[in-house]
């Protein structure tokens, strides 16, 4: 039963922070304005480099990417950008915001602990995990 | 039970497609690859195997805060047909703050099933999921995290322990049910100093619930009695520390170099019964040791992203029972056996997006990994090259 209240607590304390964040005004400072070099997800790429086409590739290391036309989709990258407000937030799906926010919360998914470190090791291209996935995968398949 | 899992996902895939509101809200991503390992089960039997896997993910936003997706994969393997394996995967991701708030807040819960042929359907398992993580950012530049994970494992087909006429057990209780708590703390930072650069340090506590036999420490050898009342339920606990230092090489090159040190508690007192850290095997990813990797991800070439990476670990794994194949009758047939291995692992993988104007992403992929590793048991020192080719499309 302690122990059952211990985890309990976890979450609830996490939740409390939580509604503190909505609290209005509680916003990031210079979203709008250019906040250069940032990697969170620790790639080495700066998350902020727009990314207008959205194939993965940032608009200045990308051939493909036409400036004019705001690339060479023109569907929204939402992962390329902090800045909300440069496309209005009544024209944007679901999917679009929740990429958006996706994007905010990045960090939090980038957990190396627990009993299982070397798995996020290899590719990230998401296509199979192969030789080097991890400690418990072998020929695609893991535990 | 294997058929009834594949139907309940086939049925709530269907479900959730013909349900969907509008396309704008719902995204289907196809993938086919085909992969080619030339160790299959990582072991100097260097057996080597062909597969073919086919996956559908499904993903439905309901709210701009919810993700909702489904994902169905099936590999299938060329030669060790009994490998083949079905996985299905539901769950959701809540993120109930706004993009512009200075907190995040990332709530994840998932179920996923794996199910194998009859050969090795004692490893069909059940995956029960949920990540809860917290996030500050002081400034469009810094973020610290706070956050709980939670895995619990349940192996629906484990395998029984079975005596032969002697008495002697001949396989073991596989006993590989566990769950695991993992919490952990960190942060990161970007900085400019001769160049754009970041530095992340995470540290974490974690603790396995596990079934173990207590190690003897007198002898190496013992017989295993079908009447044993050994096993414990117990706690397996880990600590572990990790920086990692990124760095943009221009506007095409990015490089990112992570250590990882961890390290059990009171670890040589438990003995992982009926398992072993090979193949499949749930205590394969169980270790205690340090590594280190270095990546390299890459727009030079024009229109593809190339990475590539090298990694060495040092592995201490659990003790495990062994069963000994030898004509000493005078002798117990298991003995508690330690392993440490000395790995070093590389990769290379290319990927060509195109865009499309629907929006529509059609993506090839190469991957090729290669293995060398080195262990004080001799059935571990292998290399292993496989490679991997696949098409995804996202739509």
């Amino acid at each position: 039963m302690r122990k059952f209240r211990r985890l309990l607590l976890i979450p609830t304390v996490l939740f409390g922070l939580a509604l503190l964040a909505v609290m209005p005004g509680i916003t990031l400072a210079g979203t709008d304005a250019d906040v250069g070099f940032a990697d969170f997800d620790g790639d080495g790429i700066n998350d902020n480099a727009p990314d207008d086409d959205g194939d993965g590739i940032p608009n200045d290391a990308d051939p493909d990417y036409m400036k004019d036309t705001g690339g060479q989709s023109g569907f929204i990258n939402f992962s390329a950008s902090l800045k909300a407000t440069a496309i209005d937030d009544a024209l944007l799906t679901n999917y679009d915001k929740f990429g958006k926010k996706r994007f905010s919360a990045r960090a939090l998914t980038e957990n190396r602990c627990g009993f299982t470190s070397d798995e996020g090791f290899g590719s990230d291209i998401g296509i199979g995990i192969g030789a080097a996935g991890g400690g418990a995968c072998a020929g695609g398949v893991c535990r | 039970m294997s058929r009834l899992t594949i139907h309940l996902f086939a049925i709530l895939a269907l479900t959730i497609v013909m349900s969907c509101p509008s396309a704008a809200q719902t995204k289907i991503e196809f993938q086919a690859a085909k992969g080619f390992t030339d160790n299959l089960v990582q072991d100097t039997s260097s057996a080597d195997d062909a597969y073919t896997s086919a996956k559908v993910s499904v993903k439905v936003y309901p709210l701009s805060g919810l993700e909702i997706n489904l994902k169905n994969e099936y590999t299938l393997y060329r030669d060790l047909e009994q490998l083949s394996n079905f996985k299905g995967d539901i769950g959701f991701t809540y993120l109930p703050l706004g993009y512009s708030s200075r907190f995040s807040l990332y709530i994840n819960g998932n179920f996923n099933s794996t199910v194998y042929r009859k050969q090795f359907q004692f490893y069909n398992v059940d995956n029960y999921d949920s990540y809860i993580s917290f996030g500050f950012s002081p400034a469009a530049v810094s973020q610290f995290r706070i956050g709980w994970t939670y895995n619990n494992a349940k192996y629906s087909n484990e395998l029984k322990a079975e005596p032969n006429e002697y008495g002697i057990l001949t396989t073991f209780d596989m006993m590989a049910d566990n769950d695991t708590h993992e919490l952990f703390v960190g942060g990161t930072q970007s900085f400019e100093f001769l160049g754009s650069n970041a530095f992340d340090f995470e540290t974490g506590y974690s603790w396995k619930n596990l079934t173990y036999v207590t190690t003897p420490d007198t002898s190496d050898r013992i017989f295993l009695n079908p009447n044993r009342d050994t096993l414990k339920d117990g706690q397996l606990k880990s600590f572990y520390v990790s920086p990692r230092y990124s760095r943009s090489m221009g506007n095409k090159i990015g490089l990112s170099l992570i250590y990882i040190y961890r390290s059990f508690k009171n670890p040589d007192v438990m003995t992982i019964p009926g398992g072993s850290t090979g193949f499949l095997s749930p205590w394969a990813s169980v270790y205690e040791g340090q590594s280190m990797t270095g990546i390299l991800k890459t727009f030079v070439v024009p229109n593809f992203i190339v990475s590539g990476g090298v990694g060495y670990w040092d592995k201490d794994f659990l003790i495990t029972e062994y069963a000994l194949i030898d004509d000493r009758i005078s002798t117990p047939p298991y003995i508690f056996r330690d392993r440490h291995d000395y790995q070093w692992k590389y990769f290379l993988s290319v990927q060509k997006p195109f865009p499309l104007r629907s929006g529509s992403l059609i993506e090839p992929a190469l991957q090729i990994d290669y293995i060398d590793n080195k262990s004080d048991i001799p059935d571990y020192m292998y290399t292993n090259f496989s490679i991997l080719a696949a098409v995804k499309i996202k739509m």
